[in-house]
């Protein structure tokens, strides 16, 4: 996987997401913001769900669902790679 | 209202080559000497520009557009002003006016002062009631005619004779020469500002533009007439100088006394080439993005409204400044990307120290 | 160590200022309860989508009404138009306030004589009254509105049957300065064809003409255009009376004003926007009252007002059922009631609750209904927070036609319920069911039924 893409991900702590590479700029929530804080550190999409389920007030399976499902939208607006593993492989 | 703690709220932040009020208020308030408080402006915007520039706000917070009603609106407000008191706040924008008129009592009950039209003088002067004004109020205006349905094009036509302007309620006014050229506007303006689409008489002669005062009971503390000099290619002022007409001067003071207008407005005359005739062809109920020749050629309104909100007198200012000249201009202004930043993500900015919040302090 | 509230993630892309996620409030209102009454108890109790109409809302809404034109004209009868809510509980609370029946077909008639109207309170109108309904409206002594020439022939030649008078009204159109001029219902005022047909009544010899009506039309955001109408509709009146020495008794102004609902083409929301009904109380009966009628014989002014008492009484309950994004990134939410339930959403921009409290990032979302259809649009645009599946959307105001309009088309017509003043709630219709509506068809023998089993 390319993780190049990342690297021009501008992440501010308020949510606030500056794409370097193309000049778009976006509003995260804040369990947004964790995804891809954690996307760009390198996680997978269990390790991710799993620390959602940690922080929040959500069952584990919901918090797999929704990033999943999150991870899938970031890759249609092209902001993380195409090849990003979204956990759909581990339902398998 | 000297106090550094006095703080004042304006909306129209957009300074564009369509600009709104805002920023010329806030300038004008700043200018009058006896203002040494903050300013929060409220913007609709991210990228509004008046949120940007230096010098005009102290403290900024985004609002939710006023076609979200007036219960959106006094929400919004009323948590701005959990966190940064707001002394007097002053609309400055067509479409906002109806919702904060709405809510003007329960503003007061929180300690927020305005000084707005009423609801009466609002709906009197909407464009689609104010060719009534003719036989309501004996005011010389335009022949015309509110359209809710394309059909009706027709028969307006036919009465007002082409060419006609076509209004939208808020904004926009285009000249029509032909049918054809009426359906496609009306199709164009209904689908932004909504229906009633207006159409107007064409009067043929020399426009005017007044910034003007009334205090409600049919006095008239200032106005100061303009001729403008330059136009955008959207036909917005971006040069223009106060002129000294005393027939047209009269004509204002005679429409402030049949209106009794209260608060800030706009009246757009036009003098017929013909027979020197005026016509009053549009009354907006806020002062122009220009106000701020005003305050230069001697009439602070602005201030003027301030002072009025808060109730204290004013007496009418008696003469302006003639020939005084305004140029717009438009320079690119470097900013880091943060403040846009905490605009979108946070909705709010602050240049002073944020501590004046009605949970934060006792009203003083 | 306590969790902090989870919110569905999400994510908003610039473009022209649209996203924002300040502060909490957002001018997102919620709607747990309604008169009180918790809607998720009503959902679990009566299933989802549910109408849920309030009988608070609508004796204030009638009261509210007769008191603003009461207090402004001495002479004034409603009449409840069936046609924009004839759920029997409803018409029952609308009689029980004193209103009439404003009926349109011999259905919505019948409908009136099982809720206990007498023929002599049902106000008969529309273009199209088969000859058998004409025969008993006129044996009640309800008030016909005559729409068009062939109609008062047929109405005449009954009353020679029947060898003796009858009475009539007559259904008028006219401009009333708005468009689009209905002009397809009764006589036109302007080009002299309803002074026309009084002439003609009085020429026939057995039918007293009694009462004027006009409909100028729906959602008139003008009151000015009843001042145009009533003033015109008085003229008339004067000048037949005077000429033809009838004696017409009611003024009928129709319905027409609006709720505080907001039409798609509206730029700021109804409940901020459209005039009161004294506003509109006050034009007609400043009008009515200038006209120049003696105090003696001012008629009395008939009222079918209908939309404006009946929308903000009525609730739409629907569950979220999937969001999705669609393929250009706008979000989406499915929810469980679609145009067929809810009919009014293509005129107008109900409001959305959610009943549960929604904190967080709201974004531009578009609403569609359950319907395999690409119409079933409930809601192009709004600003809504993140929802699940199985949330609760309250829809406000739905009270008007859509329980007239509402069709079995791939979903079955849902449960209504009523909210009493007390608090009780009670179902006032039961959710449909196939049986329900295949219990009217029948299959020809010659028609096997052998479920796509190869012969």
């Amino acid at each position: 996987m390319n993780r190049k893409r990342y690297e021009s991900l501008a992440l501010s702590e308020n949510g606030f997401l500056f794409d370097t590479e193309t000049g778009f700029t976006y509003t995260l929530n804040e369990t947004g913001r964790d995804i891809l804080q954690d996307l760009i550190k390198g996680d997978g999409p269990q390790e991710i769900a799993g620390r959602l389920a940690e922080i929040y007030d959500v069952p584990a399976e919901t918090a797999l669902n929704d990033s999943t499902l999150f991870i899938n939208y970031l890759k249609t607006i092209n902001l993380v790679p195409q090849d990003e593993d979204n956990g759909t492989a581990g339902h398998e | 209202m000297n106090r550094t703690d006095f703080r004042i709220a304006v909306t129209g932040m957009n300074a564009s080559d369509n600009p709104g009020p805002g920023v010329a208020m806030i300038r004008a308030i700043r200018d009058s000497g006896e203002f040494e408080g903050e300013i929060i402006g409220l913007s609709y915007e991210p990228l509004d520009a008046g949120v940007y520039m230096n010098g005009i706000c102290d403290h900024v917070y985004l609002m939710s557009y006023p076609s979200e009603g007036s219960y959106a609106l006094l929400e919004r407000i009323r948590e701005i002003h959990s966190k940064t008191r707001i002394d007097v706040l002053m609309p400055t924008l067509d479409a906002e006016l109806q919702a904060y008129i709405a809510v003007r009592e329960e503003l007061n009950a929180m300690g927020i002062k305005t000084f707005l039209p009423t609801m009466d003088g609002l709906e009197l002067r909407s464009k689609s009631k104010f060719n009534r004004l003719s036989e309501t109020m004996g005011i010389s205006v335009p022949k015309g005619k509110s359209v809710s349905d394309v059909s009706a094009l027709l028969q307006a036509g036919i009465e007002l004779g082409y060419p006609l302007m076509v209004k939208g309620q808020f904004y926009d006014a285009y000249m029509a020469y032909s049918h054809i050229e009426a359906e496609r506007l009306f199709r164009i303006i209904s689908s932004k500002w909504g229906l009633p689409v207006v159409l107007q008489e064409f009067i043929e002669g020399d426009e005017y533009d007044v910034v003007a005062l009334g205090d409600g009971v049919g006095g008239l503390i200032g106005a100061v007439p303009m001729k403008k000099l330059q136009l955008t290619d959207k036909g917005k002022a971006w040069a223009g100088v106060t002129v000294n007409d005393p027939m047209m001067n009269a004509f204002v003071a005679d429409i402030m006394r049949k209106l009794k207008w209260r608060g800030p407005c706009e009246f757009e005359i036009m003098k017929k080439r013909s027979d020197g005739s005026y016509y009053l062809i549009e009354i907006n109920p806020r002062f122009p993005a220009w106000c701020y020749l005003a305050a230069g050629a001697g009439q602070n309104l602005p201030w003027a409204v301030v002072k009025l909100a808060m109730g204290t007198d004013v007496a009418p200012f008696g003469a302006y400044e003639i020939g005084m000249m305004y140029i717009r201009n438009s320079i690119d202004h470097i900013y880091p990307l943060g403040e846009y930043r905490d605009m979108t993500t946070l909705g709010e900015i602050h240049r002073k120290a944020n501590d004046g919040g009605t949970h934060g302090k006792k009203e003083i | 160590m306590e969790k902090k509230r989870y919110e569905r993630p999400a994510i908003i892309k610039h473009m022209g200022g649209l996203a924002n996620k300040f502060g909490k409030s957002q001018g997102i209102r919620s709607k747990p309860e309604i008169d009180n009454i918790r809607v998720d108890d009503i959902v679990r109790e009566f299933g989802s989508p549910v109408f849920i109409f309030s009988e608070r809302t609508i004796r204030k809404n009638i009261r509210g009404a007769a008191m603003s034109f009461g207090a402004r004209y001495p002479k004034v009868r409603f009449a409840w138009s069936y046609k924009t809510n004839y759920l029997d509980a409803v018409c029952g609370l609308f009689h029980d306030e004193g209103c009439w029946a404003e009926v349109v077909s011999e259905h919505e008639y019948d409908m009136a004589l099982s809720n206990g109207v007498p023929g002599n309170r049902i106000i008969f109108n529309g273009p199209y009254k088969p000859e058998w309904s004409l025969v008993r409206a006129m044996k009640d002594g309800a008030q016909i509105n005559i729409d068009h020439h062939d109609e008062l022939m047929q109405i005449e030649a009954i009353a020679r049957r029947n060898g003796g008078p009858a009475k009539a009204g007559l259904r008028i159109n006219l401009d009333a300065g708005i468009h689009p001029c209905w002009d397809r219902f009764g006589f036109n005022l302007e080009n002299g064809e309803a002074m026309d047909a009084a002439r003609r009544i009085k020429t026939g010899g057995i039918v007293n003409l009694n009462g004027l009506h006009a409909h100028i039309g729906t959602f008139i955001l003008d009151p000015s255009a009843y001042r145009a109408q009533a003033m015109k509709l008085a003229s008339l009146a004067i000048a037949i009376e005077k000429e033809l020495g009838f004696r017409i008794e009611t003024i009928d102004i129709g319905g027409g004003f609006p709720s505080n609902s907001t039409l798609h083409e509206q730029y700021s929301p109804g409940e901020d926007s459209n005039p009161p009904i004294d506003a509109y109380a006050e034009v007609i009966s400043s009008a009515l009252l200038t006209a120049g009628f003696s105090p003696e014989r001012l008629p009395t002014l008939v009222l079918e007002t209908g939309r404006a008492l009946i929308d903000s009484a009525g609730y739409l309950c629907a569950s979220v059922v999937a969001n999705k994004r669609l393929a250009n990134g706008t979000r989406a939410v499915i929810i469980d009631a679609g145009v067929n339930t809810l009919f009014t959403s293509f005129w107008y921009r109900h409001n959305v609750y959610p009943v549960e409290e929604k904190n967080g990032m709201v974004e531009e979302t578009v609403i569609y209904g359950p319907l395999c259809m690409n119409i079933d649009v409930i809601r192009p645009s709004l600003r809504l927070p993140s929802v699940y599946p199985g949330d609760l959307l309250v829809l406000h105001p739905v009270g008007a036609y859509n329980v007239t309009q509402w069709l079995q088309f791939i979903r079955m017509r849902p449960a209504v319920v009523m909210i009493g003043l007390d608090g009780q709630v009670a179902g006032i219709r039961e959710p449909e069911s196939v049986e329900y509506m295949k219990k009217m068809e029948s299959v020809p023998s010659w028609i096997k039924r052998n479920g796509g089993a190869a012969k």
